[in-house]
């Protein structure tokens, strides 16, 4: 009976990584946004129909309102920084039905292929920027927040415009916040100067 | 007469503040910000870091995800702190005592009083209490302090340290800081001992 089971345990071992890895790829073909490039059929779990070329609506013929289509998949907290941009006008960039901020005004659904003449974009900040994100910015923000984070590896995230050269920020925060810093440092610098 | 005396007010006035020891409070200096947000340039700092090849995402970072829950109040938190860089991000490049500072290293560019980040234990007779902390745990000094703030008094050979001296006039101006702020003076000076040298009871012996 036991020298019966033995080759059973050995054969279970053997298949087990080839299980596991047959799940991730099956997880992965299951991602629509990676399907669509191959079938077309992909763009009805979300679209009412294909739209033909140049036709628009502002509700993107989208089945469910375009503020909660990501969320069927998505979580609300899939990353940091959301809930700060919502409610914000979107424009320039596409924005859902009251024209606000939603998860498609910074990120494409659609990979490259998928609309023609259309270019999507990775999280392309450089490796130096990465480490620093790593190193100080994560642990600054563990120390705060007592919550154990970590950064995102994820690079293919469709995004509409590149990280690099600030051109998907800057596309809406065009006049960066700035202080009336120069008055106190002038003072600082100067006032000093004729009373010592 | 009047032209005269206006000008012996402001040498006056020019004496008595012409101590280095004392911090200069004008009106003008209490009305700066108190939040270190409301003294920051996103312009100064964005020609910096593309320089350096960062961009929005490295300080306003986006990808990051909390490990264990996924729930929302505690995310909002995470979300603050990693939009919002926190002192460790920005001391990096403006105070960073063992890689050495990138940035200007002026703790007043942002931070308005100094006298807030002051730890509270540096407080009356510190000169004479400050060994003990720091045997016990350097590290703890080296948080704020380069190794240069401590040698400027431990090891050198001529007389006067480089830092913590009073002007030669400061005897006749120090009344005015120790009823300000006699804590200030205790910070160095042992306030019973070191006052009575010279004040007794009655007025002074010297």
């Amino acid at each position: 009976m036991k020298s019966s089971l033995i080759p059973l345990i050995i054969l279970f071992f053997i298949l087990l990584p080839v299980g596991l890895s047959s799940k991730e790829e099956k997880e992965k073909e299951e991602n629509p946004h990676r399907e669509m490039v191959k079938d077309q059929l992909v763009c009805l779990d979300c679209h009412t129909k294909l739209p033909k070329e140049g036709e628009t609506s502002p509700t993107y013929f989208l089945v469910d309102p375009p503020s909660e289509t990501c969320l069927g998949c998505h979580s609300e907290t899939e990353h940091v920084g959301i809930k700060e941009h919502e409610g914000r006008d979107a424009k320039p960039l596409p924005g859902d039905e009251k024209g606000k901020i939603a998860c498609f005004t910074c990120h494409d659904p659609h990979p490259q292929g998928v609309i023609k003449g259309r270019v999507v974009y990775e999280s392309d900040t450089n490796e130096r920027s990465r480490r620093f994100v790593r190193l100080v910015v994560i642990p600054d923000i563990e120390k705060r927040t007592k919550k154990e984070v970590s950064s995102k590896t994820e690079r293919e995230v469709y995004l509409r415009l590149p990280l690099s050269d600030n051109k998907l920020c800057m596309t809406c925060h065009e006049k960066l916040y700035e202080t009336n810093w120069r008055r106190y440092i002038l003072w600082d610098k100067f006032v000093p100067l004729f009373l010592y | 007469m009047k032209k005269g005396l206006i000008c012996i007010v402001i040498l006056i006035s020019f004496v008595l503040y012409g101590s280095p020891a004392h911090e200069v409070e004008w009106a003008w200096k209490a009305k700066r910000p108190q939040r270190i947000q409301d003294v920051f340039s996103h312009e100064v700092h964005k020609k910096v870091l593309q320089k350096e090849g960062f961009g929005c995402s490295t300080c306003h970072t986006m990808g990051v995800e909390i490990k264990d829950e996924k729930v929302a109040d505690e995310m909002m938190k995470v979300s603050h702190a990693s939009f919002f860089p926190g002192k460790e991000t920005c001391h990096f490049c403006h105070y960073n005592p063992k890689a050495g500072n990138i940035g200007p290293d002026k703790c007043s560019i942002c931070h308005s009083n100094v006298r807030d980040i002051q730890p509270a234990n540096h407080n009356f007779d510190w000169i004479s209490k400050h060994s003990v902390y720091s045997k016990g745990d350097p590290s703890n000094c080296e948080s704020c302090h380069s190794p240069k703030f401590c040698e400027d008094c431990h090891k050198r050979r001529d007389v006067l340290p480089t830092q913590r001296y009073h002007d030669t006039n400061y005897i006749f101006v120090h009344p005015i800081d120790a009823r300000a702020d006699p804590s200030r003076c205790g910070q160095c000076h042992e306030l019973g001992s070191f006052c009575d040298t010279c004040h007794r009871e009655g007025g002074y012996e010297k």
